[in-house]
């Protein structure tokens, strides 16, 4: 039991791992500006050696049919400049250590130029291609460090397109494949498809591998909903859907038993008022056909009439059922706010979001401007602020004072992050009182804090004063991984000469900040994002005043009349054929139809008697098919419909909208990650549809056995 | 054992005689046309019989109606409790003291009697005899009539009914005799087995034909001749005159004209009904695909072109993703979609954000 429950825990968590990890990640464009530079000039070189860019991925084929006289001319006449593409060409055309030399040129001439990240970019996939994965890896150390220098400590684009390419190479390469994958993670670490796309390498013929990365994936998915907030709103947010779209699903399932059940008995008011004189089937067909015909128009306000129009022939348990999902409906308007107000944070345009890619990035001028505009939209927004004052200390034209880092600190004197930034900007501006002044302020508040303790370090370093080793050994101490991360990255990439934005720890955006200072921050922008969500044409509370209202007013009827039967029993049944009757259609104890076949019969007793059976023959056998029907629809509605016990299918219609609602979460489900390197849960949804699959055989049996039962007791009866 | 054969070339009394002479239990079945009956043997004496519609069951249903006087309400659950079980239907009548054994026997012995003695005027059909072991189910075990008392009835009959035809046709109309006296017997204490012309008489009210009451009484065809000729005899009852007879028919036919117009009626209200529905299909499509656009976009425009351009900029984030590595790695421009899906970069789902889709469906 225990182990089966360990299970079943494993299962959710994967299953709400793979909905989480896709939607946690970032959309950045972070490098494209100088990549699609790097691809201009890439190409203008391409273009002067008469050589077409369809010809790039068969570069080496193409040399050995055309890189002859003419070829090796206008390759040497393109060699004025000293542009990385001549020495990559240079080096596919050659061999052994002359291509090795060429190709190292190449990372060094690319490492120079203005367009370095582009360049660098274009030439490693080249190497990728090529299979000289040692030059990939230096073209790569390369961008890492103009990230890092450039204050970012992440490029989710480069991670992306490594994923797709690896994609692309799975079948011709699959080493090359796996290289992909793993050098994506060094451009985005808050990521875990790599692991995902690595054991899918050679699936299915191979399928170890991807038992193998299972476990992997789980911890590495693990570990980014511990450490990202993105993740855990993430999280919550699709939590929060798939529950209220089960409620609703349920809601809608109760009523749609309801519906089959009652409203054929339900809508005779609205048949003896609009249709009378008409046979009493076109009569009922006919009122049934215009109250369905409101779902086309909206979903709940049909719902509210089906519930005003069947209530009063429930018994008192199937009541109190409709009552829960007339509550359900009630609230349901709100779901936007709630949504919305869940959501608002992981949008694209959302001051958290822009807030965390302006701190992992490095500055651009488009991230600026996102800022920007922003803050334009959010005048009092801390975040918002901030993310302009990131921005601004890590532009390069530090002397450029910005007044936001400084409304930042008038929004939230003790914020940590804008403290932070305000001494990282200091540092920049070599205010030392500055740095002191801001970084001893967060060490006030959070004496813990490792980044303030080494940025502070530097301002006595600075200063000449002899503290500042002790104070990075205290932070070292304090976060070991930190420091020492920060401190081997500078080593590895810069030696002795560290970029000054390099030379202080950059602050990260924390769950506990997020949940602590973001989440909860301007509760009325929620008014301002949800204005576009209409419900049936309304505002979502203006819609929940009109439902609560319907809702007051259902209560009323429920409590006053509808709850004691014999109030609510203006109806009665045709004794021959059970169709409904009231006063007002009909004086006797029979319908027309019955009474015109009375007569027809010469009131024959007996006749009435078969007709009777033949009714109720029908009768049991349409209520079979329906039950059968219902229950294959919707598992645990065919009980419900019968109405012995209330309790056990009403659980039993929970889970399947529970598995409705998983189907649904998986068929929109959406993410700002490229498709192809993520797992699409719409291949869940064959799966969970074939828990109807196993409803149907059940029906069948179910059905096969009332069928069987009825033949016996036929048999014997002849 | 099964026997069978046609009724031209083996009458229906000598198969009688050698059902008897076999001491046999079965089921006699018989078929002429569209005409369908049956007959019950147990050890080579008749215990039951059904023809056609006229079946013990009904016609008790009848019988407890009529003359006993209880209620349709009071039968039916037993008579639903032991459809296709005769004998226990004739036990719970008699447990539940609304008949006495002696009465049913009365009754059932007639009905018997009465339906193979009519069955014997058939001169042509098939038959087929199935011996089975219980005929619990289709007799109610209180019957026991030899076939030679049968046979000898049914020629007896044969001879009578011919004669009672002659004057006594289905569509005839009968009413009491101005000068006869009413039946003075109540209905509770009439014995139909003695005397049925009681029963029968008390039905002639002078506006039913012979056929109706055939079909709505507690009797078989042939007791209803024969009471409506001891009637006719006794000068109890007189046949409508033509003219009235007629008259009565004008009645009927206009009756009947009626209902045709109220089924007309019916028909054409049915049809309005269908109708009315229509329009209120149309009316709320008409809403949904036109009016209610109108009512979010013209309340909330500003906010879907929001909502829109966000959508844009997700699906516009992805494209320029793979239009870049489509450059980098493949060359060409990268600039189509469609091109990007083909190569693989991209999938449909990059290119249609489902995002909206899910609002709007919460939405409605």
């Amino acid at each position: 039991m225990i182990r089966g429950t360990r299970v079943f825990g494993w299962l959710a968590a994967v299953a709400a791992l793979v909905c989480v990890a896709p939607t946690a990640v970032r959309a950045s464009q972070f490098l494209s500006v100088e990549i699609e530079d790097a691809l201009v000039q890439r190409d203008e070189f391409l273009e002067r050696l008469e050589l077409s860019t369809e010809a790039l991925p068969v570069l080496e084929q193409w040399l050995e049919n055309n890189g002859d006289g003419d070829f090796r001319k206008r390759l040497d006449a393109a060699r004025k400049g000293g542009s990385p593409w001549y020495r990559y060409i240079s080096g596919v055309a050659s061999d052994g250590d002359l291509r090795d030399r060429f190709f190292g040129e190449a990372v060094q001439a690319a490492q120079a130029a203005v367009t370095a990240p582009g360049t660098l970019w274009l030439l490693a996939l080249e190497f990728i291609r090529g299979g000289h994965t040692g030059f990939a890896d230096e073209c790569f150390d390369a961008i890492e460090a103009y990230i890092l220098a450039v204050g970012g400590s992440s490029a989710p684009l480069l991670s992306q397109q490594l994923l797709i390419f690896g994609n692309k190479l799975t079948k011709s390469d699959p080493t090359a494949a796996e290289y992909c994958y793993a050098a994506s993670r060094r451009f985005d670490k808050n990521q875990c498809w790599w692991l995902y796309k690595k054991g899918t390498i050679g699936f299915p013929d191979k399928i170890d591998n991807m038992i193998a990365a299972i476990p992997d994936f789980i911890a590495e998915a693990s570990n980014l909903l511990t450490t990202s907030w993105r993740a855990q709103v993430t999280f919550l947010c699709w939590t929060y859907r798939f529950l209220a779209a089960t409620i609703f699903i349920f809601a809608c399932a109760i009523f749609a038993v309801f519906t089959v059940k009652y409203l054929p008995q339900g809508v005779h008011p609205i048949a003896d008022t609009l249709l009378g004189g008409a046979s009493p089937r076109a009569r009922t067909t006919a009122s049934v056909v215009i109250v369905l015909a409101t779902l086309i128009a909206a979903v709940v306000p049909a719902l509210w009439i089906i519930a005003f129009l069947t209530c009063r022939f429930m018994n008192a348990k199937e009541k109190k059922l409709l009552l829960f999902a007339c509550a359900i409906l009630t609230v349901s308007p709100l779901n936007f706010l709630v949504d919305g107000f869940l959501s608002r944070n992981i949008r694209r345009d959302s001051p958290a979001v822009l807030l965390d890619r302006s701190i992992r990035e490095g500055y651009s001028k488009g991230l600026y401007d996102l800022a920007r505009t922003n803050l334009s939209k959010r005048p009092d927004n801390r975040a918002a602020e901030l993310t302009l004052a990131v921005c601004v200390t890590k532009s390069e034209n530090y002397g450029a004072k910005s007044d936001a880092i400084d409304k930042a600190l008038y929004l939230a004197p003790d914020d940590p992050l804008a403290l932070l930034y305000a001494g990282n900007h200091a540092f920049l501006t070599d205010d030392i009182d500055g740095m002191k002044q801001y970084y001893g302020a967060v060490l006030k508040n959070n004496p813990r804090s490792a980044e303030a303790k080494f940025n502070l370090a530097q301002a006595y370093a600075d200063d000449g004063g002899f503290t500042a080793p002790d104070m990075i050994s205290e932070a070292a101490n304090i976060d070991a991984g930190l420091v020492g991360g920060h401190m081997r990255a500078n080593a590895r990439y810069f030696q002795d000469d560290v970029p000054p934005l390099r030379r202080i720890i950059q602050p990260t955006l924390t769950p506990l900040y997020f949940w602590s200072r973001i989440f909860i921050a301007d509760p009325l922008e929620l008014l301002q994002l949800n204005n576009g969500k209409t419900y049936f044409g309304l505002n979502p509370l203006v819609a929940f005043g009109a439902s609560a209202v319907l809702m007051l007013v259902f209560i009323c009827l429920y409590s006053t009349v509808w709850k004691q039967e014999s109030k609510a029993k203006k109806y009665f049944t045709c004794r021959i054929c059970g169709r409904l009757l009231c006063r007002r259609c009909r004086k006797g104890t029979i319908c027309s139809v019955c009474y015109k076949k009375s007569i027809d019969s010469h009131n024959d007793a007996a006749t009435m008697y078969n007709l009777q059976r033949v009714c109720q023959d029908k009768a049991i056998l349409r209520k079979d098919f329906t039950r059968f029907f219902l229950g294959i629809a919707i598992p645990g509605a065919g009980a419900l419909y019968k109405g012995e016990t209330l309790f056990k299918p009403a659980v039993t219609i929970l889970i399947t909208s529970a598995v409705f609602a998983a189907c649904y979460c998986a068929i929109t489900f959406h993410t700002y990650y490229p498709s192809v390197a993520v797992i699409d849960p719409i291949y869940c949804v064959p799966v969970l549809l074939s828990y109807n699959v196993l409803a149907f055989f059940k029906q069948c049996f179910v059905l096969a056995a009332t069928m069987k039962n009825r033949a016996k007791m036929s048999i014997k009866a002849k | 054992m099964v026997l069978n054969g046609t009724l031209k070339e083996f009458i229906l009394a000598d198969v009688f005689n050698l059902l008897t002479q076999q001491r046999i239990t079965g089921r006699l079945d018989l078929e002429s046309g569209r005409r369908e009956a049956l007959i019950v043997f147990k050890e080579g004496a008749i215990v039951g019989g059904e023809d056609g519609d006229d079946s013990l069951t009904g016609k008790l249903f009848n019988y407890l109606i009529d003359i006993k006087r209880k209620t349709p309400e009071q039968l039916s659950p037993i008579f639903n409790a032991h459809t296709g079980d005769l004998s226990a239907l004739s036990a719970a009548l008699i447990e539940r003291n609304l008949l006495t054994a002696s009465e049913l026997k009365g009754f059932a012995g007639s009905f018997v009697e009465d339906i193979c003695c009519s069955l014997l005027t058939w001169n042509e059909g098939t038959y087929k005899f199935n011996s089975v072991g219980s005929v619990s189910a289709i007799a109610c075990g209180v019957v026991t009539i030899s076939a030679e008392n049968i046979i000898m009835e049914g020629m007896r009959r044969v001879d009578e009914w011919a004669r009672m035809r002659d004057y006594i046709t289905e569509d005839m109309v009968f009413a009491q005799a101005p000068n006869s006296a009413g039946s003075e017997i109540p209905p509770s204490e009439i014995d139909i087995a003695t005397a049925p012309e009681e029963y029968i008489f008390g039905l002639l009210d002078g506006s039913r034909t012979v056929k109706s009451i055939k079909k709505s009484c507690c009797l078989c065809e042939y007791k209803v001749y024969e009471s409506i000729n001891f009637l006719l005899q006794a000068q109890r009852i007189t046949a409508m005159q033509q003219h009235y007879s007629e008259s009565i028919k004008a009645a009927l036919a206009r009756k009947e004209a009626e209902v045709a117009s109220v089924l007309r009626a019916t028909f054409l209200n049915s049809l309005a009904a269908a109708a009315v529905a229509a329009v209120f299909v149309a009316f709320f499509v008409f809403f949904r695909i036109f009016l209610l656009p109108k009512l979010d976009a013209g309340t909330y425009d500003r906010d879907v072109v929001e909502q829109r351009r966000l959508k844009e900029t997700s699906e516009s984030d992805a494209v320029r993703g793979a239009s870049l590595l489509y450059k980098a790695v493949i060359g060409g421009q990268g600039d189509d979609p469609k091109e990007l899906k083909k190569a693989g970069f991209l999938t449909d789902r990059d290119l249609y954000g489902r995002a909206d889709i899910y609002g709007r469906i919460s939405a409605r």
